[in-house]
């Protein structure tokens, strides 16, 4: 019994090639994609979660500036005894991080990078420690430096290679500055994100002594701190950020709060691959319609053979056994070559993501995980959209099946049928019609394939159209192209005649300070991670404001004569339930202050905005005893600069305040821009990908139901063609059942676009900034995008219909 | 007939259709002995397929029984009456019906598959036989849709005859073969009457029908034994009329 199953089964499979490959060409692409998906965030999770230890990560992040009153910097052990000795602190460690200039010694250009120190020896690090992969860590006086693993592929450094170092630390006026050669004596590996701005490719670390006299910078420039638990953490920082500013020559300018157990690296690589892992199961999901169309075809087609069989002694359980064992078939035949695929497509896509989770996949890994859900789903998938046809199949009697006409005795009779018939169309049209409304079923999983397809396509570009919105609202904002932050304090005055003097193309130089806060009221907590709230400080009343603010309510900061005006985004404005004459309590630096709302500002992420001398003063920038800007903002003449172009400026104004003895650290704006949306775009491509995968999947099911309705008509193309009907006619027919379907699918996935753009943004946690709104260019693209790919879909089998002549279908027949 | 092997008792089939009840079989009686060789003859929409549809238990009758072999088969639950049908029936259909995507001697395997008569490791063998016997043993791995109508037909007869059993029926089984074709096929039919197997045909073959031993007439869905002759002076016209349409076809 078990023979003749399998041999009618594969007979089945094999006789119908075109069919079989196109099903199970839609299984391959669904596991390929499960298998893929889930194996590069796997792969990306596991590699995470081995190298990030949750009893190792910092709670609370501090970035540190000195004061001038910091004449002299307290000892870096007794500073670390006194945080370690405030309530609920278990651990606190201190670096210099701080920006260096290197270059290889056979090349001219210095390159700039991040130069990493801890206070605590390397080998002793508790809070997110660097692995040393090679060779020894650098042992201080004797010019040795570790490379960042990154940097040492970027860069093809091997332990005993030198870099030359320009001596920052030494610049002065009417000074060269110093080169030094420096040897690497080992390579490590950072798997902890430290701070948003350090890139790893060109990050080196050295002994806490060392990085002093390298960088200049005396004190530390970040702290990190543990505490006994994440509660304690966040109750505790405002504490210990009023205790540094007020009883140490250190300004904490931003504090950041981290949950260990919601490690936002290990959370990001996980909900990222998590929805796109879920967007190939939908894939995969969609090919199991196309196998409830198939399998309900073939027993349609096959209604007389199930009755012989069941003649010759075939039990329901035998039929059962038969047609779910060709969509078992169909699923092997997918399942085999999209997991054989998947293994590596897996490993390279989590390769190719490892840079933007902060992590390194180097050797080949796979996912046994998602190789067992990409089997299972797989085969799973398409014996479950096979049930009810088989069922329906099982059921068959014999009687019924030989003496079935195809067609109902109440066809042509419903209101639909009728309608159809008065339509004021073309009869090839009519027909089209006609033919989609026959097989209802059919058309029901052809046109949820497809409609789920339209709703993930236009939803994904809804999604990334709000990205983007936000992303340009952001950047639109910013009205400056750099930062400059020297390492000192210095007179803004000074420092900006001094670029406005010198360097050419600069439009404008503005003050600015930068300080995060508490706001009192407002948890600005957002799942694993508290921010603080960060407020600008800026000149509103300049020609030329740095910051262009979009109010919804209120006046700008210019119009205003209280200095304690300030500008709060809609979001926090909504969150506290203000408005405009309302007051607000900002603490931050061991200072509090209420501040008088003037405007409430649409900027997307929340955030302040006051007078730059008044947060100067709140925060403890000062200079002589007046307020000083810790920042300058530049704007250049050129309109829309690339970040080559700024890079170049940048280069010149270090160049000229090094001539000066000025350090410092800088921010390209463009750069920054290019990168954010570069980041953006590959995940864009990716999630794309995915959604043109399910595509794929809704245009071979298309492809299949209008080849299967060729098939089924071949009588009917017959006739039309002995009583003259052409070529073009017979296509039509096909084609506008096609496009019919096509425009049906689009129409149902409008709705569904947008609740999944509303899930997949839930699912990847966007944060409040993030604002799903629906772009009319959505639906336009997804009718166009539809209609190409049913016009697509249909074309084949539409020709293969037309080219059908009446000998070849009464030979057949 | 006391000792018959299959007994019908006042069979009644009457269908629902839109227009109203439709009695097809109206108080069928019939008994047929055990090697009976059996032609049912009539015009179209008579009820010969109807009572055929019956005595294979496709079909269930409205009213009566039909005993086969001593087993009330229009009382039998559907899965006794499958492995009823599998291991004492082989059915011979007009068109073939072969299963096309599996070869020939696969075909002839299947109803040994689906009933389990035959040890699995003699099944291909037995199946090889009885392709040798009707002369088609060369086209055992071609699938069906390469053969001609009368080897098609001889496929489907080797199948029917795969599990040896005690009734053979067959549905216009020369219908749709030449002239030769069919004499072959009749002559199996016959050889098999010969050896003890019960054969039940419906047929419109005045030729063939002539060397049947025992005929039947289904006439508006009442029975009665005849001769050709007899039935074709009732039927002449709709005789020839199926006689073009074979030659047609």
């Amino acid at each position: 019994m078990i023979k003749t199953r399998t041999r009618k089964i594969w007979g089945d499979i094999l006789s119908r090639k075109g069919r079989t490959a196109l099903v199970s060409f839609s299984i391959f692409i669904g596991v390929l994609g499960v298998v893929t998906l889930f194996s590069m965030g796997d792969i990306l999770v596991s590699r995470l979660e081995q190298d990030i230890q949750e009893d190792k990560l910092a709670m609370t992040k501090l970035g540190l500036t000195t004061s001038e009153r910091a004449t002299e910097l307290p000892d870096a052990r007794d500073f670390l005894t006194m945080v370690e000795a405030q309530p609920g602190v278990a651990k606190a460690e201190g670096q210099i991080i701080s920006q260096f200039y290197f270059r290889e010694p056979d090349s001219d250009d210095f390159d700039q990078g991040s130069l990493i120190a801890y206070f605590t020896p390397l080998t002793e690090v508790e809070l997110e420690p660097p692995q040393l992969i090679e060779g020894d860590y650098p042992v201080s006086g004797t010019k040795q430096l570790a490379v960042e693993r990154r940097m040492a592929d970027t860069y093809d450094l091997k332990v005993g290679d030198t870099l030359v170092l320009r001596m920052v630390s030494q610049a002065g006026e009417g000074l060269s500055i110093p080169e030094e050669n420096w040897t690497v004596s080992g390579i490590v590996f950072q798997p902890y994100a430290i701070v948003d701005n350090v890139n790893m490719s060109t990050t080196i670390f050295t002994t806490f002594e060392d990085a002093q006299y390298i960088s200049g910078i005396t004190g530390f420039t970040t702290l990190f701190v543990r505490y006994t638990d994440f509660a304690t953490a966040q109750a505790e920082v405002s504490n210990l950020t009023g205790v540094i500013a007020g009883d140490t020559p250190h300004i904490p300018y931003y504090s950041l709060v981290f949950d260990p157990e919601q490690n936002v690296q290990i959370g990001e690589a996980a909900n990222i691959s998590s929805v796109l892992g879920l967007l190939g199961i939908v894939a995969l999901v969609v090919s199991g319609f196309l196998v409830v169309n198939v399998v309900n075809s073939i027993v349609v087609e096959q209604k007389r053979q199930i009755g012989v069989m069941k003649s010759l002694g075939a039990s329901g359980w035998d039929n059962v056994v038969i047609y779910a064992g060709i969509a078992l078939g169909y699923g092997l035949l997918g399942v085999v070559p999209g997991v054989l695929l998947g293994i590596p497509a897996g490993f390279f896509a989590a390769k190719g993501m490892a840079s933007n989770m902060n992590t390194v996949i180097d050797k080949f890994e796979f996912s046994p995980s998602s190789i067992i859900m990409g089997i299972l789903i797989g085969l799973a998938v398409p014996i479950l959209a096979a049930l009810i046809p088989v069922y329906n199949g099982s059921r068959v009697k014999i009687l019924d099946a030989m003496t079935d006409l195809g067609i109902d005795s109440s066809y042509g009779k419903g209101f639909l049928a009728r309608l159809i018939k008065r339509l004021p169309l073309p009869a090839t049209v009519r027909q089209g019609i006609s033919n989609v409304s026959q097989k209802k079923g059919r058309l029901a999983f052809t046109m949820l394939t497809l409609a789920i397809a339209a709703g993930a396509f236009m939803g994904i570009f809804a999604l990334f159209s709000s990205i983007d919105s936000v992303l340009n609202k952001t950047f639109d904002t910013y009205n400056v192209e750099i930062l400059i932050q020297p390492d000192q304090q210095q007179d803004f005055n000074t420092v900006r005649q001094l670029i406005e003097d010198n360097i050419e193309g600069i439009q404008f130089v503005q003050p600015h300070n930068g300080l995060s806060v508490e706001v009192e009221g407002y948890d600005s907590a957002e799942g694993g991670a508290d921010y603080g709230v960060s407020v600008e400080g800026y000149d509103p009343d300049a020609p030329d404001s740095v910051f262009v603010l979009d109010l919804q309510d209120g006046v700008q900061l210019s119009e205003s004569d209280n200095p304690n005006s300030i500008i709060i985004t809609a979001g926090i404005a909504d969150a506290l339930k203000k408005g405009v004459g309302d007051s607000v309590v900002i603490t931050g630096a061991g200072n509090s202050r209420e501040m008088t709302i003037v405007g409430i500002s649409t900027f997307p992420f929340n955030s302040l905005w006051v007078r730059w001398d008044v947060l100067a003063e709140f925060g403890g920038y000062t200079l002589n005893g007046q307020p000083a800007a810790r920042n300058l903002l530049v704007k250049l003449d050129k309109e829309d600069p690339t970040a080559a172009e700024t890079a170049d400026v940048i280069e010149d104004i270090n160049e000229l305040l090094l001539a000066h003895g000025i350090t410092a650290t800088y921010g390209n704006f463009p750069e920054l821009i290019e990168e954010i949306t570069t980041l953006v775009r590959v995940f864009q491509i990716i999630f794309n990908i995915t959604a043109g995968l399910i595509a794929l999947v809704g245009a071979l099911g298309l492809l299949t139901a209008i080849s299967m309705s060729v098939f089924e008509r071949q009588k009917e193309i017959g006739v039309m063609r002995s009583i003259g009907a052409g070529s073009m006619a017979v296509a039509t027919q096909f084609l506008t059942e096609g496009l019919i379907v096509g425009v049906l699918a689009w129409s149902i996935g409008l709705p569904i676009s947008y609740g999944l753009s509303q899930l997949i943004a839930a699912a990847l946690e966007m944060g409040d900034a993030f604002k799903l709104t629906y772009p009319i260019l959505a639906p336009i693209v997804g009718i166009i995008g539809m209609l190409i790919i049913t016009a697509m879909a249909s074309l084949y089998p539409s020709i293969s219909a037309s080219r059908k002549t009446v000998s070849d279908i009464l030979r057949y027949q | 007939m006391a000792d018959a092997y299959i007994n019908i008792r006042n069979l009644f089939k009457i269908y629902q259709t839109p227009a109203g009840p439709l009695s097809v079989l109206r108080g069928i009686n019939l008994d047929i002995a055990k090697g009976d060789f059996v032609a049912l003859v009539g015009p179209s929409g008579s009820g010969k397929t109807t009572l055929l549809n019956m005595l294979t238990g496709i079909d269930t009758p409205t009213e009566g029984d039909i005993t086969v072999g001593g087993i009330n088969i229009t009382r039998a639950k559907p899965h006794k009456l499958t492995k009823w049908r599998a291991r004492n029936v082989g059915i011979v259909f007009q068109f073939f019906q072969l299963l096309p995507t599996i070869s020939v001697a696969d075909n002839v395997i299947a109803p040994m598959d689906f009933a389990n008569v035959w040890k699995s490791g003699e099944r291909r063998d037995h199946a090889l036989q009885l392709l040798e016997y009707f002369g088609i043993r060369d086209q055992a791995n071609k699938t069906p849709t390469m053969l001609s109508g009368g080897q098609q037909q001889r496929v489907a007869l080797a199948r029917a005859l795969a599990n040896n059993p005690p009734l053979v029926i067959g549905d216009e089984p020369t219908g749709n073969l030449d002239r030769m074709s069919a004499r072959n096929v009749f002559n199996a039919f016959r050889r098999l009457s010969e050896r003890g197997t019960t054969v039940i045909i419906v047929t419109h073959d005045r030729e063939l029908v002539k060397e049947v031993p025992k005929v039947y007439e289904i006439n508006d869905g009442l029975i009665g034994q005849t001769t050709l002759e007899a039935a074709a002076r009732r039927h002449t016209q709709e005789l020839l009329t199926l006689r073009h349409m074979q030659v047609l076809s």
